[in-house]
């Protein structure tokens, strides 16, 4: 199986294969990100317990869902690298980060704007709270280490290696609101024994994760495409 | 219009809602931006090289 | 550490809680001052090189480096901390769990921070970069550590245990991913 992907390693053939894609990821995100807002804004039922302020939870938890898989999918293909070392599996990873931490931005400022009604407070130091903190200031890490090395080999195995030892957080921003006592509620769609919440709230957060979702995969299919362009554009200008 | 204004201050927490629409929708709109003119500059870069040629 | 008390400019004693943020922020910017020689001049001047191609068990340089680095910059805090804790807030009740947590954190700094030097090393600016990519990681240390210095009844600690479950599970771990990068970066 793998000798079969092997053609499609090559960035050219990659981009041919994904050009079509893109194209359907946006029309489908437009449609099913507006489709989630008009259900969850007008005609999802208020929770019984916090009544209307429970409609952020269709923005705050679709971005931190995409911010907590844009970083497994990082993870996975960093490892990939180090073990097959294609260059187009770092190339990949490099441009997720930058996409990813305006959604992990989104999912603390919606999360505080949630607090202030229900909890009374905007930010508490709680266990989710500040590794979701962390996790953003990973991927600051991650822009900056990408920064720093522009154009160098060694850069693409530290971004590598620094993805990898970053991602000890995920399974503690999972499992946080298990171990510790905090404020911020359990996992109530994720678990154990099915999801716990209406299905009225379910499926307008399930069409708005799923439009986010459409929506990062265009946004990371047109960064790489502009990387491999700029790759193009200075090895041209270097031939001269 | 009435019946409208009383649905966009849902209970006292529009506030609090249209805030944080509010500031997903400026931050989504802003990377569509970012990504774009990132694309358009190297694709730009890339017809100069060519034209030079 | 002393630039504390005079920068809050009274002479009062401090408060116990911003003595021990003092101190542990201390402790944190010694740390990662030293963290950039880590390996910067073994491999400027092509030593680490050397030691490779002799085929010297990078462990062991790997380790001899941790330990350095922890002499310098992690016993002369733990040693003086008490005393500065004493001299900041006049108080001492708290100085034994001051001592471990100091004594079980300085040295996962120092671990954690091995691998992040490694990393940074083929990078052309390096010392405000590193500082900027190895500040999340030390978060949940300071914040355990600080956790474990504040408990006053010294029953039972949690915070003490799991620090001691990062540390003994880090002395193994992090000089093998440090010995891993250093190769890849050498080649």
């Amino acid at each position: 199986m793998l000798k079969k992907l092997h053609k499609y390693a090559n960035p050219n053939k990659f981009i041919l294969v994904v050009m079509p894609i893109k194209n359907i990821c946006i029309y489908a995100a437009v449609f099913l990100i507006a489709l989630g807002l008009v259900l969850g804004l007008f005609f999802s039922p208020p929770d019984y317990q916090q009544g209307e302020t429970v409609r952020i939870m269709y923005i705050h938890v679709s971005s931190a869902w995409m911010s907590l898989f844009a970083y497994v999918l990082i993870f996975f293909l960093s490892v990939s690298y180090l073990i097959w070392k294609f260059p187009l599996f770092v190339l990949i990873a490099k441009e997720i980060p930058f996409v990813a931490i305006i959604f992990t931005l989104i999912t603390l400022i919606t999360g505080s704007l949630w607090g202030k009604p229900t909890w009374g407070t905007y930010w508490v130091w709680d266990a989710r709270l500040t590794s979701f903190l962390i996790l953003l200031f990973i991927y600051l890490g991650l822009i900056f280490i990408d920064k720093t090395f522009k154009y160098n080999a060694n850069g693409d195995l530290s971004f590598s290696y620094l993805s990898i030892v970053g991602a000890i957080n995920i399974p503690i921003i999972k499992f946080s609101v298990d171990w510790w006592n905090t404020l911020h509620q359990p996992a109530s769609v994720i678990r154990a024994g099915g999801p716990s919440i209406s299905v009225e709230m379910l499926i307008p957060l399930m069409i708005m994760s799923f439009g986010i979702f459409l929506l990062f995969i265009y946004l990371v299919l047109t960064n790489i495409q502009s990387a491999i362009d700029e790759r193009k554009f200075l090895f041209l200008s270097s031939k001269d | 219009m009435d019946k409208f204004l009383i649905a966009l201050e849902m209970k006292g927490h529009g506030f609090f809602i249209w805030s944080a629409y509010g500031v997903w929708f400026v931050l989504i709109i802003l990377l569509i931006i970012k990504v774009f003119l990132r694309k358009r500059e190297i694709e730009r870069k890339l017809e100069h090289l060519n034209k030079e040629k | 550490m002393i630039i504390f008390p005079l920068a809050f400019g009274n002479n009062q004693y401090l408060e116990l809680n911003v003595s021990i943020s003092a101190i542990w922020i201390s402790t944190l910017f010694a740390n990662l001052i030293a963290l950039d020689h880590m390996y910067k001049e073994d491999y400027d001047d092509g030593t680490l090189l050397y030691y490779i191609v002799n085929r010297v068990p990078l462990v062991t340089i790997v380790y001899a480096k941790c330990l350095s680095h922890w002499l310098f910059s992690g016993l002369p805090i733990i040693l003086i901390a008490p005393l500065c804790s004493y001299i900041f807030s006049g108080y001492n009740e708290n100085n034994l769990n001051l001592f471990i947590s100091l004594t079980l954190a300085t040295p996962i700094f120092t671990l954690i921070g091995s691998p992040i030097a490694a990393l940074m090393l083929g990078s052309s600016s390096r010392g405000a970069a590193l500082t900027f990519i190895t500040l999340p990681f030390y978060l949940p240390i300071i914040i355990f550590g600080v956790m474990g210095t504040n408990i006053n009844n010294s029953n039972i600690n949690a915070e003490f245990y799991l620090l001691l479950a990062i540390l003994s599970i880090g002395i193994i771990f992090f000089p093998m991913i440090t010995v891993k990068i250093l190769k890849g970066m050498i080649n």
